[in-house]
């Protein structure tokens, strides 16, 4: 399961895992995001290609607009994913 | 020691394919990082099985054996054409604006895994991964 919620400070958090059956989830909040937001991993314990890429096409949309993700407090397991994935320059990650 | 599970061919059956690897686990002690690479590798090839072969909605079979210190995990997917995943291309690394989706789970597994196999027999296409535990 997940559970993403935006906080009061804008921060977007993310909880539980993060796979294909959660996309729908995911996008329901992402899709509402307009301007730079700060992406808190902290309570994430797993990611796979489907929030990849959820992620990736916010980032796109933002992007164009002149703002950015920008990801925080993600676990070893997940930045690891996201080297494999090529995604460590495409996301800024701290 | 090995155990093996049928799944309804649809994405909603992710949740209980987690259950299935965490209820292996209890049997077996597996560290963390192996544990996340089998997850991964379980969800990115059930998944693919879901969506690109529609032609058969018969369950999929996932069997997880320790062999050593190795784990060895297998799906079969009954009733398909033969589509082998080994010889998906990595995805190309272009600009941000230019990067389509699609082959990024494919190319997870590929990193993540020790080793990756794919059969068609009889029918079915089987796909075989090795996670080394240490």
């Amino acid at each position: 399961m997940l559970d993403v919620k935006i906080g009061i400070d804008g921060d977007i958090r993310l909880e539980g895992r993060f796979d294909a059956a959660q996309v729908q989830t995911a996008r329901a909040v992402f899709d509402t995001i307009t301007t730079s937001a700060r992406v808190d991993f902290s309570a994430l314990e797993y990611i796979s290609s489907a929030g990849l890429e959820v992620l990736l096409a916010t980032q796109r949309r933002l992007m164009g607009a002149q703002h950015a993700l920008t990801l925080v407090h993600l676990n070893p397991h997940i930045r690891n994913v996201f080297r494999y994935a090529g995604f460590e320059h495409i996301f800024k990650i701290e | 020691m090995a155990m093996e599970r049928a799944f309804k061919k649809e994405i909603e059956s992710l949740e209980a394919v987690f259950a299935f690897v965490d209820e292996f686990r209890r049997q077996e002690l597996i560290p963390d990082e192996p544990l996340y690479a089998v997850k991964l590798a379980l969800e990115e090839l059930f998944t693919n099985m879901v969506k690109y072969h529609p032609e058969s909605r018969r369950e999929v079979v996932v069997r997880l054996e320790r062999v050593a210190d190795e784990l060895v995990g297998t799906l079969t997917d009954s009733e398909v054409e033969p589509f082998d995943v080994t010889l998906v291309p990595a995805p190309a690394e272009p600009p941000l604006e230019k990067r389509r989706p699609g082959g990024l789970g494919l190319h997870l597994v590929r990193q993540m895994v020790d080793d990756l196999r794919y059969v068609h027999t009889g029918g079915s296409s089987t796909v075989i991964f090795v996670k080394k535990l240490r």
